[in-house]
């Protein structure tokens, strides 16, 4: 069974496949082939991680040796696919959210004019999910990064009639690159340094042999990638421009699966980030910075999908928090956890924007339980997983973290992230108040969704509500115990208040965040559409996220505009959004070259005899 | 008495095969007046499978390693290069076939021509004395000048012209260089200028100029930076057939030859000539792809592709190790069949022979052809190096070669340039998927150019995946023996 | 007997002078003849070497490369007039059609 695993990723592959060449002819039938060969993938993944379960404990690593893939001279690299904890948990939550979502999209693409497209790219984005977390060496785990990459390019100009999806996907792939391509040096210098990609002999006593600069430089290389997939600071620009994009592919790829492969890879190469001094550190520090920074952008936007954006970047920094701190079981029950309840918050978000004829403005909304009873209701129940009110899912994952934080004696961090649980607990609450209850303040009918859209969101609903079983326990809960070959336990101290002291002050904040909402935005005592005109600095600070779009686009402006006075004949074009004058300034750059490439044969020869001289001058000087 | 030299031609048998095809075609057209453009093509095929068929026997040859008074060898290595090259050829013949069939008129002395190119590269992967490297680069040189100047555009004339002056001009150089190897050594055998030098009884100087003027000569026939500036000129102008052919062909003869020459004759001036192919090699990977970016024109896009291309191969020379020579043709094997993918796309989405092929043409092409829309996409991913087409896999070998022989900066300047590389080519698919059409250009279909398409998307593919299927046989080919 | 440096030194003159000559020229014919005035430069070095090493080599390549140059010479003007016919001139620098 074990040996099957291959089938996994191999079904969304030729669902892509059959997608893109038959699409068309299938037409309805697309999006019920798409679902299938997922749900086929998600059965096939459970029975695998099963069988894995029947292993002992220190047994459970399996790979599955496809083919070599490369093999010339000493540099050796095979299709391999490693099953063991960690890739048991990450298949099983990509392809079971990633099955619902498929489900939802049915209803949710219905009528859209490349239908067949659609679902080829998502089942292709699937295929190369399963090939990051499922690689048993970094080459093929960077086709997988690299795929995803793709994938979501496409998917986020999926509608790129519009000027702003076309451009948003060209932010995404450019910011994204930035940090792939330190992670691409990274996988180098690892191949440099060990003289092998393969996760057992790298992870293993490979990590050992390395000098502590070296494992710095990897760790940090790698964790530059991480940044940019997982949208961390300062790479997080591009996440809520991404939400362009069709909706299901917000909830699959921008909130529970690519997104988090960052997590994924620090947490998979936990050996190296731990051969350095300064590395988990670092990630620590990102990761708490980001959780806070982007839970405060969320207050301030009006959007409900970019407010679930910075929600999502606040809660991948919970994630790399928990990393830094080595508490690597912690950060993966929180990516289940958030897997579920953010999918969960994006469709209903998407069921809204379905129902109200594409309006994504939470002011334009409010009052929509009336008509939209069970996509509230959903909401509702996301919100409040996310918000960490007992016994929901969110309330585990989230309260373990903040708690060890505590016990292991990190005191100022366990402030910050506290201060951080009680604003995720209030952006969260926001929206519900604002879109669901309250008065109505736009004309128009709202019309609940179709079922093969609200049964995804109530099994989504079951799992925001129940995954936090998995953290359960006094002992860590499953999950830790599941993922301890993988990952390791934490090493908890036990200094600090006691767990039921933490415990009861984390709810109480949860509570209270609730209630300040409430009063805010549900009791009608604020008039809070009025606060951008009464506090225009704190609303506008708020909502650009601290300017720092605008503060990237000065950077990389400044010297492209100086740069292209001096040379171009008054080429003075506006260009709005930093990552469009990324590519001006090279643009640019570029455009000095051919004051030599005249089209004249002879200034051509000029320039093959100056180069023929300095190649003898370097020759020469070996004398 | 002077003993008659033993003479064994079989080791020649194929460039024999290739030219004698070329020579009947051209003694029997002028006989026949107007032949058919398809039996035309036929025999063309025909003689280029007949080449392989005896360039295959080759593999197992175990007579003398070099023939025809050492003029020759009979290695794996140009048995392997052979084998890429008159695939190129095959390719050239239908894409030529097609070009030239739609303007109405017969262009009869494609074929011939075609087949002396074909002829002159194969000999120039086959040679074991400098001589013979000369003579073959005119060879096949010669065929090329009139092949791009076949099209009845003033853009044809004036790339033929440029890429002759230029030609010429570096084929002076290239000559320079050999007179100084000879002055150094004492011989133009490959490998007898490698004994002289090891043995210390060459002349350092002259060695030196000798690989310096060498590698110009090279360098402007794989279009290294700063010898690069005829590439994109004549890359547009020619006939988008020739362009295929001779994009893929040149660069995997001269690129052979290059390593016979480096690795060989001037193994001994290894740490001396290291520097100068490290800096050619760091300049084509930067200028090609910064220069890439303001480009309007698919073609001459390709065309700088092609010198960040030469850059990347560059790099994997600088290993001179089998593994690196493996690399090395492992890339050219991959090259070549996404170039030929490529502007194979390109012909044939560019609507006939007036060859619009700014971007402008290809605004919307999935809307109006997605299949070839998606053919190009796929070359154009391999050529960005993006995973898992067969780009990927070779610049993984050329890096990882660089390397293992300790020159990570390069390889990291290399890394750097695939990352501004892909932006461009991104760029097109940008244009292809994510924009309405402005054009009215109707792409056409064709069946024979459109298998060669599959053929070539199929190997990318599968390349890619399943590298193992040739990287055996290109490490068997990489063990050079003097 | 002339010395070998001596030999080596006007061969390179020659050389430069055909580099020089397809830097300035801007006619075809002109550009054509300069790069003949680089390769003879070539032979004579080919020649003095040949004697030099004492072989016989070097005289017959210095052969092959005036034969090969009369080919390359009867292409090129094939070029030249074919430029001319289009356009009614042989300067080199007119033929600018290809650029940025």
């Amino acid at each position: 069974m074990l040996d099957l695993i291959w089938l996994v990723p191999a079904l969304p592959l030729a669902g892509a496949a059959i997608n893109l060449f038959f699409g068309k002819r299938l037409g309805k039938a697309a999006g019920a082939l798409a679902a299938a060969v997922m749900t086929a993938a998600f059965v096939i993944a459970v029975f695998v991680v099963a069988e894995l379960l029947k292993l002992p404990a220190e047994q459970r690593a399996h790979v599955r040796h496809l083919w070599e893939w490369i093999a010339s001279g000493s540099f050796r690299v095979g299709v391999d696919l490693l099953v063991d904890p960690l890739s048991a948990t990450m298949i099983l939550v990509v392809t079971g959210v990633g099955t619902l979502i498929h489900i939802y999209s049915i209803g949710y693409m219905d009528g859209d004019p490349r239908y067949g497209r659609f679902f080829s790219y998502l089942n292709l984005f699937v295929f190369f999910m399963l090939m990051l977390v499922l690689a048993q060496n970094y080459l093929l785990l960077y086709l997988g990064w690299e795929g995803v990459g793709l994938c979501s390019y496409l998917l986020i100009g999926f509608w790129y009639e519009r000027a702003s999806a076309a451009n948003a996907a060209k932010k995404a792939f450019i910011t994204t690159r930035i940090g792939d391509t330190g992670m691409m040096i990274g996988i180098a210098l690892i191949f440099v340094k060990l003289g092998t990609l393969d996760f057992g002999q790298v992870l293993g006593p490979g990590a050992g042999r390395l000098s502590e600069g070296a494992a710095t430089a990897i760790a940090l290389l790698l964790f530059a990638g991480a940044v940019g997939k997982s949208a961390q600071f300062p790479l997080h620009v591009w996440l809520p421009d991404a939400m362009e994009g069709p909706t299901p592919v917000s909830a699959l790829i921008h909130a529970a699966t690519m997104v988090t492969a960052g997590v994924y890879l620090v947490a998979r190469s936990h050996a190296l980030f731990e051969a350095s001094t300064v590395a988990l550190p670092i990630v620590l520090v990102v990761g708490l910075a980001t959780a806070l920074y982007a839970a405060l952008a969320s207050i301030g936007q009006f959007d409900i999908k970019r407010a679930l954006a910075y929600s999502t970047m606040s809660q991948l920094g919970f994630m790399f928090f928990a990393a830094g701190m080595g508490y690597y079981a912690g950060a993966m029950l929180l990516l289940v956890c958030h897997a579920f309840y953010k999918a969960l918050l994006f469709l209903s978000a998407g069921s809204v924007m379905h129902g109200t004829g594409d309006e994504a403005d939470m002011r334009n909304m409010g009052g929509l339980a009336r008509e939209m009873p069970a996509t509230t209701a959903a909401f509702t129940v996301g919100a409040l997983a996310l918000a960490g009110i007992p016994p929901l899912a969110g309330f585990f994952a989230k309260d373990h973290i903040v708690s060890f934080a505590a016990t292991s004696g990190r005191d100022l961090a366990w402030v910050l992230a506290s201060v951080g649980a009680f604003l995720s607990a209030l952006y969260i609450t926001r929206p519900v108040f604002m879109a669901f209850f309250g008065t109505r303040r736009a004309e128009g009918h709202a019309h609940e969704s179709p079922p093969v859209m609200t049964v995804p969101l109530a099994l989504l609903a079951v799992g925001a509500v129940g995954a936090g079983v998995l953290g359960l326990s006094v002992a860590g809960g499953f999950l830790a115990r599941f993922l301890e070959p993988s990952v390791g336990t934490a090493a908890e101290g036990a200094v600090g208040p006691s767990e039921a002291v933490l415990v009861g002050i984390s709810v109480a904040l949860a509570i209270l965040a609730v209630a300040v909402a409430w009063y805010v935005w549900g009791s009608g005592r604020v008039d809070w559409l009025g606060i951008p005109e009464r506090h225009p600095g704190l609303a506008g600070a708020l909502g650009t996220a601290f300017y720092i779009n605008a503060l990237y686009s000065w950077l990389v402006q400044f010297p492209g505009k100086g740069f292209g006075r001096l040379v171009a004949r008054g080429d003075e074009q506006v260009i709005d959004g930093m990552v469009n004058d990324v590519g001006a300034g090279v643009e640019r750059l570029s455009r000095v070259a051919p004051r030599w490439e005249t089209g004249r044969v002879r200034s051509y020869a000029l320039s093959f005899a100056v180069g023929a001289f300095a190649v003898l001058v370097v020759l020469g000087l070996r004398l | 008495m002077i003993p008659a030299p033993h003479l064994d031609f079989l080791p020649l048998l194929p460039e024999l095969i290739v030219a004698g095809v070329a020579v009947a075609l051209l003694v029997g057209g002028a006989l026949v007046g107007r032949p058919s453009q398809t039996v035309l093509l036929l025999l063309t095929l025909a003689g280029l499978i007949a080449a392989a068929a005896a360039s295959a026997y080759l593999w197992n040859w175990d007579g003398p390693g070099r023939v025809l008074g050492e003029m020759i060898q009979a290695d794996r290595l140009a048995v392997v290069s052979r084998m890429i090259l008159l695939g190129v050829g095959a390719f050239g013949a239908l894409y030529g076939h097609h070009y030239f069939a739609r303007t109405g008129v017969a262009r009869m002395e494609f074929y011939p021509l075609l087949l002396l190119a074909v002829s002159g590269m194969t000999l120039l992967v086959a040679s074991a004395d400098l001589i013979v490297v000369f003579l073959a680069l005119e060879i096949l040189s010669l065929a090329l000048y009139i092949l791009v100047a076949l099209s009845f555009r003033m853009a044809s004339a004036e790339a033929s012209m440029k890429y002759f002056l230029l030609g010429a001009f570096s084929s002076a150089f290239f000559l320079y260089g050999l007179a100084m190897a000879y002055g150094a050594a004492g011989t133009t055998k490959i490998d007898g200028i490698a004994l002289a030098l090891s043995g210390r009884t060459g002349s350092q100087p002259l060695a030196l100029a000798a690989v310096g003027l060498l590698l110009i000569g090279f360098g402007f026939k794989v279009s290294v930076v700063p010898f690069h500036m005829w590439t994109p000129d004549v890359y547009q102008g020619a006939p988008t057939s020739v362009t295929a052919f001779m994009a893929a062909g040149t660069k995997v003869a001269a690129f052979t030859a290059l390593i016979r020459v480096l690795d060989v004759s001037f193994q001994p001036l290894t740490w001396d000539w290291r520097p100068a192919v490290w800096a050619l090699a760091a300049a084509s990977m930067v200028l090609g792809s910064l220069l890439a970016i303001a480009q309007t024109d698919l073609k001459r896009l390709l065309g700088y592709s092609s010198i960040a291309h030469a850059g990347f191969i560059l790099t994997g020379l600088i290993a001179t190790d089998g593994a690196g020579i493996a690399a090395v043709t492992f890339y050219l094997v991959a090259y070549s069949v996404t170039v030929l993918g490529a502007f194979g796309t390109v012909m044939l989405a560019s609507g006939g022979i007036r060859e619009r092929t700014s971007f402008d043409s290809f605004r919307g092409l999935a809307g109006r052809s997605p299949m070839l829309a998606g053919l190009l996409t796929l070359f154009l991913l391999s050529l960005a190096g993006i995973p898992p087409t067969v780009g990927f896999i070779a610049k993984a070998g050329v890096f990882g070669s660089a390397i293992r022989a300790g020159f990570w900066p390069l390889a990291l300047i290399g890394v750097l340039a695939s990352v501004v590389g892909a932006f461009f080519y991104l760029r097109v698919i940008v244009l292809m998927y994510m924009e309405e059409p402005q054009a009215e250009l109707e792409p056409e279909g064709a069946a024979l150019p459109g298998a060669a398409l599959a053929l070539a998307a199929g190997l990318t593919l599968v390349l890619g995946v399943f590298p193992q299927i040739i990287l055996p046989v290109l490490e068997k080919a990489a063990i050079l023996r003097w | 007997m002339i010395r070998l440096p001596l030999v080596l030194f006007f061969s390179a003159v020659l050389f430069s002078t055909g580099v020089y000559g397809v830097l300035a020229r801007r006619n075809g014919v002109l550009v054509l003849m300069s790069i003949e005035l680089m390769l003879n430069a070539v032979n004579v070095n080919l020649v003095a070497f040949s004697q030099y090493v004492r072989d016989i080599g070097g005289q017959v390549f210095a052969l092959f490369v005036i034969a090969v140059a009369a080919a390359e010479v009867g292409i090129g003007l094939a070029i030249v007039i074919l430029i001319f016919r289009n356009r009614e001139s042989i300067n080199v620098d007119e033929v600018s059609l290809l650029k940025w």
